[in-house]
């Protein structure tokens, strides 16, 4: 079972990664903050330490990029694979996901057929920089 | 060795020292900050004559006071009293000149200036009338230095009020050979009109070249006007191609955002996955999925279209990429759509092609353009993939047995944004395909091309270099 936590404001994009985990019942374990207040605190009050972390860019009142800062500072989570689900997808807002340290970048609109093999080889260690 | 050495500093110093010179220079001549344009010009060149005129008076003075001649025989011992009035008179004159000349009132310092000889020699007269040991028919060599003045007026101050130094000169000679009639012109009446004379040729040879130089000036100023010109509707178009960036990006993410909800909301209903739907609402949930994607594309396409059009496509490129693969992915693309139309779709690639440098995702985007174009306009019949490998690249032929392109349409077909007539009665599609797929095969450093004819059929082909020359890029898209 994978566990991932997927910080998102938008609701429709929440409903959207909870059709998925529904089609992957045995596989996958979404947990949901739908704001970034306290994001640093209700990271480290979590159960267990996810295995991978899905973060929306624009955000308030923590951006993504804050978000990111915030996880590579705990020695527990900065090993974890974060990844932007972001709907921002010019070539100059890629780079600079790339070079603030996100391991991998998908795109909204998600493919929900491929998104469970995508997480997984994420896991595995490749770098996803998947534009749909 | 030490003398190398020793030529080395002395280089070096006397480099050191001509800097220094030409900085004490530069900052001596250094117009005033509220001067610009021709004025600073002016000024610049009035005091780059002051000082030199300064520096020559210096020297003069040192002369006279030091008078390093009084130990030669012949020569009196004692300091030139005329001599040393005539230095001390200009210096001053030359001092105040440069005040002048540092202000934005430069002009009176240019009229001074061109006032100091004619001062200099009445001085010196005026000391040789006391002492009374005026040499007799001299006049005409001094008239010949007050003309200097008019030539350093001319040159600095404006046309018109050059000329009035040069009448003031003249009115000043003619006071002098009418005042002092004992000392004029022993025999020499010509040099006198000659001298006369020149103040007019100077001021009209210093006029034709004033009128020269307005000319290149009022020239430059055009110049200048059209590159300020030029360079504003430059700025107004760079501001307006960022304006377009960031209207294309928001755009972009925020069609993105709500396509996420249509096209996986419609696909999770699809799957039954929260309760059965009939075979009605099934088709209907899979049309928003399929139009919610081909929104999605047209998205892509104008994207990419405004970044070829800013030159800002850059490719994501990978070292051995199998096109075999890569055409493969595009047929099962494709395939589906050919199910209900008596259309085969073979590919005849060998096995082994040799591997390709490239963008992987854009070499599957050309391949699918082509493929699902081919798949559209044929009713019937064959779409065959082949390829043809020569010495630096590969050929890959897609052909099909549709309707062809007419000759009329073929020159719109890489055009962004038209559709060919048939094209527009298949419906779909943006028109943008084919020129994205043209200016990717392009930076990848292979061409894209077709050949047609009407109800025979039509083949695209698209060549890769086998070892592209491109340098890797360090981003994607």
């Amino acid at each position: 079972m994978m566990r991932v936590l997927y910080v998102e404001d938008d609701a429709r994009s929440r409903d959207v990664l909870r059709m998925v985990a529904r089609l992957h019942p045995n596989e996958l374990d979404v947990t949901i903050f739908d704001n970034s207040t306290d994001f640093e605190a209700r990271l480290l009050a979590l159960p267990s330490v996810p295995d991978l972390i899905l973060l929306d860019i624009h955000m308030k009142p923590h951006t993504g990029f804050e978000m990111l800062e915030m996880i590579k500072q705990h020695d527990d989570y900065k090993t974890i694979p974060v990844v932007a689900l972001t709907a921002s997808v010019m070539s100059k807002e890629v780079q600079i996901l790339r070079r603030v340290g996100f391991h991998s970048m998908l795109s909204k609109p998600i493919d929900m057929d491929q998104f469970l093999s995508q997480l997984q080889r994420i896991l595995k260690g490749d770098a996803i920089w998947y534009i749909a | 060795m030490e003398k190398g050495l020793d030529t080395q500093a002395q280089l070096t110093s006397a480099k050191s020292i001509s800097q220094w010179v030409t900085n004490l220079w530069q900052h001596v001549t250094k117009p005033s900050q509220s001067l610009s344009g021709e004025d600073k010009r002016q000024a610049n060149l009035l005091l780059n004559l002051l000082s030199a005129s300064l520096m020559l008076n210096l020297i003069a003075l040192v002369i006279v006071v030091t008078n390093p001649l009084s130990t030669t025989e012949g020569v009196a011992a004692t300091i030139d009293t005329r001599s040393l009035l005539v230095s001390f008179t200009s210096l001053t004159f030359l001092v105040i000149a440069y005040a002048f000349g540092r202000s934005q009132h430069y002009e009176w310092g240019a009229l001074l200036l061109s006032l100091a000889p004619v001062i200099m020699v009445l001085v010196g007269l005026l000391y040789a009338y006391t002492s009374e040991n005026f040499p007799d028919g001299r006049l005409g060599s001094f008239i010949y230095f007050i003309n200097l003045g008019t030539v350093v007026g001319s040159v600095v101050l404006s046309v018109r009020r050059s000329i009035y130094v040069a009448i003031g000169n003249v009115i000043l000679i003619m006071l002098l050979v009418w005042l002092l009639p004992q000392w004029s012109f022993d025999g020499q009446r010509d040099e006198m009109i000659f001298s006369l004379i020149i103040p007019g040729l100077i001021v009209a040879s210093v006029t034709l070249r004033q009128r020269y130089l307005n000319q290149i000036n009022s020239q430059i100023r055009e110049l200048e006007r059209l590159n300020a010109a030029e360079q504003a509707a430059r700025k107004q178009a760079e501001q307006a191609d960022q304006t377009k960036s960031a209207f294309l990006a928001s755009m972009s993410h925020e069609l993105r955002t709500p396509l996420n909800a249509i096209i996986n909301f419609s696909k999770f209903l699809g799957k039954e996955v929260s309760g059965p739907i009939n075979d009605e609402q099934k088709q209907l949930v899979g049309h928003i999925s399929e139009s919610g994607q081909h929104l999605l594309r047209l998205i892509n396409d104008v994207l990419d279209m405004s970044r070829i059009a800013a030159g800002s496509l850059a490719l994501y490129v990978e070292d051995d990429i199998d096109l075999r693969d890569t055409i493969q992915v595009a047929v099962n693309y494709v395939e589906p759509s050919l199910h209900d139309k008596p259309v085969t779709l073979t590919m005849d690639l060998p096995t082994s092609l040799p591997m390709v440098t490239g963008d992987r995702k854009r070499l599957l985007q050309i391949f699918l353009n082509i493929l699902s174009n081919a798949a559209k306009f044929t009713e019937e019949g064959v779409i065959s993939i082949r390829s043809k490998i020569t010495a630096n690249e590969i050929e890959i032929a897609i052909q099909d047995t549709g309707a062809g392109i007419a000759d009329e349409d073929s020159e719109h077909v890489f055009s962004s944004f038209k559709q060919t007539d048939s094209g527009l009665r298949q419906g779909g599609g943006t028109g943008l395909g084919m020129p994205i797929s043209r200016e990717l095969a392009e930076a990848h450093g292979g061409r894209l091309w077709f050949e047609s004819e009407r109800g025979v059929g039509t083949t695209f082909y698209v060549t890769v270099p086998l070892k592209s020359a491109l340098v890797v890029e360090e981003l994607t898209i």
